[in-house]
């Protein structure tokens, strides 16, 4: 079991602990006059103001100091670290949930959280400032900051965190881009048995699967593809080509335009190569690569117990303020040598 | 307890049945309780001596003669009045506390139950420097009211003790020789003081025993200088020598209190051995209950 103190600058008042010292320092320059009847008992040995420069009633010096320093613990705001409240405080988790696109927080996320807020910005890196901000008026044990994103790449990277506080957590969690379903239609120049087709497929793009559904087959002829041999490898070339696109050849969205002819370079794979980047065009509508979970852990941090977090006053100064109550009593009493009256 | 007055009734009522009996003769004027050292033909009977010729045949006793066929002459004791003198200490010393009001009450309790049973009663204070007199330029001013009787007296009395005031440093052994130069006859001397020149003041006592006077010492002291009971350091002037000490009570407390205590038990001893009635009252002690203890003790020793 531990104390914390949410005003320890009250501390600073514990120099009045000299202050029992000082009034006994100070009395002996100050003696009272007396007029006695004789003086002829009062010993001699006794009389050297020099005695008392030593503290006569140590008990009644050391409750007036625990007074004092009773008093000034009150003042700045004891709070006693039981393991019930340690487990209580651990438990206490404020999370901002940062979203970089239109997809709702998840439930869970805000409700395990003592205090939560969402955060959705243009830029990630400004709702992210945004949060650590939020997060910095907070008075939790832990806090969080949670990214809610598809996390495509180059969508966050560390410079969005530099401004986050070390004791803040960061959890980047995937999300599937939002709810909706996409859908893109690709076609590819396919060899099958009834011949050359044109197969037009649509992909749908879901949260959690991928779908391919064939469209329609239309057929190719004449063979826009053309490939240049010798006339002795011409009979190769040609059973290589119907290799590569018995494998399926990959179009272009808007479709083969225009015939294209291609050098044969003596084996099927240079030649479906060849045909590939003839045909490479940048896919319109296609998402960029997701960032892998090794790229996402690193920029991941558990939460630590925040250093400047303030805990609630639970009143323990009371317990304080009681236990002075009791020491001025028993100060009265020791002055009054042991009697109430 | 703050006394306004010299003695409180109660103080008085509470002793009214008690007799103040001289436990040695004394010589008086008038017949009372007393017993008196001389031998003559009174009222009490004393003892029987040979017949001389010459005394007296009514004091002859003939029923003795009648059973011894001898003569026998009664003699008597002669009984008389006591005639009390009060020395009361007027020194600064006991301007302290509530001292000199225990003084000035027990003086006229005293007195008060003296003149009652018709004895007389009077006071000597001596105030001024001590040891000083006319011959040194110093004279001291002497309170002194004759030893009367009567309740008119008694008035006075009180009203004496009522004006005496502390100050100077003439002690009580000042008052005691005045004393002893002022009695002519033989009587009760109380001295009543805090009795701290008790050397001197035993000097003195000696000598008005020689004198043939009874002599009774009542010390009075406040409970505040039996102890040095105070709260940080005090720096404590002597009343009368003027002498300044800086003290610590909680560390000179002890050997004070028992130098105190020892000091009192030596002049118990001292006042014992010359055959001195002594008595000490204190403020801290209700006054009744010490004078009643003291006076019981008198009556029976006498």
């Amino acid at each position: 079991m531990g104390v914390t103190f949410l005003d320890p600058w009250a501390w600073l008042l514990a120099a009045a602990v000299a202050l029992p010292v000082f009034i006994h320092l100070l009395a002996r320059h100050r003696s009272r006059r007396r007029v006695f009847p004789t003086l002829r008992f009062v010993e001699a040995t006794t009389l050297s103001a020099v005695t008392r420069r030593s503290l006569q009633d140590w008990p009644l010096l050391a409750v007036r100091v625990a007074g004092v320093m009773t008093t000034v613990a009150a003042l700045a705001t004891p709070i006693f670290i039981t393991p019930s409240r340690e487990a209580a405080w651990a438990s206490r988790v404020a999370r901002a949930i940062v979203l970089d696109d239109s997809a709702a927080p998840p439930d869970d996320e805000l409700r395990s959280a003592a205090v939560g807020a969402t955060f959705a910005r243009s830029h990630t890196r400004d709702a992210v400032s945004d949060a650590a901000r939020w997060l910095a008026e907070q008075r939790p044990a832990h806090r969080e900051i949670v990214v809610l994103s598809a996390f495509k790449r180059g969508a966050v990277d560390a410079a969005d965190f530099v401004g986050v506080p070390p004791d803040v957590g960061i959890r980047l969690v995937r999300s599937s881009n939002g709810t909706a379903v996409r859908e893109r239609e690709i076609s590819r120049l396919q060899l099958r048995d009834e011949g050359v087709v044109r197969v037009l497929e649509r992909l749908t793009l879901g949260p959690e699967t991928t779908g391919i559904r064939e469209v329609r087959a239309d057929a190719v002829s004449p063979l826009p593809i053309t490939v240049n041999a010798a006339p002795a490898e011409q009979e190769a070339a040609d059973a290589a080509l119907r290799a590569v696109l018995r494998r399926g050849l990959r179009l272009p969205p808007a479709g083969l335009l225009q015939p294209i002819v291609v050098e044969w370079t003596g084996d099927v794979d240079s030649l479906a190569a060849s045909l590939e980047a003839r045909l490479a065009a940048p896919l319109d509508g296609w998402e960029p690569e997701p960032m892998s979970d090794a790229d996402l852990s690193a920029l991941s941090r558990p939460a630590t117990a925040a250093a400047g977090a303030r805990p609630d006053d639970l009143g323990d100064r009371r317990t304080l303020w009681a236990l002075v109550l009791v020491l001025l009593g028993l100060e009265t009493w020791m002055r009054r040598g042991g009697a109430w009256t | 307890m703050s006394r306004s007055h010299v003695a409180t009734p109660s103080e008085l009522s509470s002793l009214r049945d008690l007799e103040l009996v001289a436990k040695t003769t004394v010589e008086g004027l008038r017949q009372g309780l007393h017993r008196s050292p001389f031998h003559g033909y009174s009222a009490e009977f004393s003892q029987y001596r040979h017949y001389r010729p010459g005394d007296d045949l009514k004091y002859v006793d003939w029923k003795a003669f009648g059973r011894t066929n001898r003569l026998y002459t009664r003699q008597f004791r002669e009984t008389t009045n006591l005639s009390a003198l009060f020395v009361v200490d007027v020194s600064r010393s006991m301007d302290f506390e509530r001292k000199f009001a225990l003084e000035q009450a027990v003086t006229a309790v005293l007195g008060t139950l003296v003149i009652d049973q018709g004895d007389a009663a009077g006071i000597v204070a001596v105030r001024g420097e001590h040891g000083a007199t006319a011959a040194a330029g110093k004279t001291p001013t002497v309170t002194y009211l004759p030893s009367r009787s009567g309740h008119h007296h008694l008035t006075v009395f009180l009203s004496e003790i009522a004006r005496l005031r502390p100050g100077g440093t003439a002690s009580i052994a000042d008052g005691l020789a005045r004393a002893g130069r002022l009695l002519k006859r033989r009587g009760l001397v109380v001295a009543v003081s805090d009795f701290y020149d008790d050397a001197e003041a035993l000097v003195q006592m000696r000598r008005l025993a020689r004198m043939g006077h009874d002599v009774v010492v009542v010390q009075t002291l406040a409970a505040e200088e039996l102890t040095l009971a105070a709260e940080g350091a005090v720096e404590l002037v002597d009343a009368e020598t003027g002498r300044t000490l800086v003290v610590q009570p909680v560390t000179a407390g002890a050997a004070y209190a028992a130098r105190v205590r020892a000091w009192l038990d030596s002049f118990a001893s001292s006042v014992g051995r010359e055959g001195f009635d002594y008595v000490l009252v204190t403020t801290a002690e209700p006054l009744e209950r010490a004078l009643r203890r003291f006076l019981v003790s008198r009556r029976g020793a006498a």
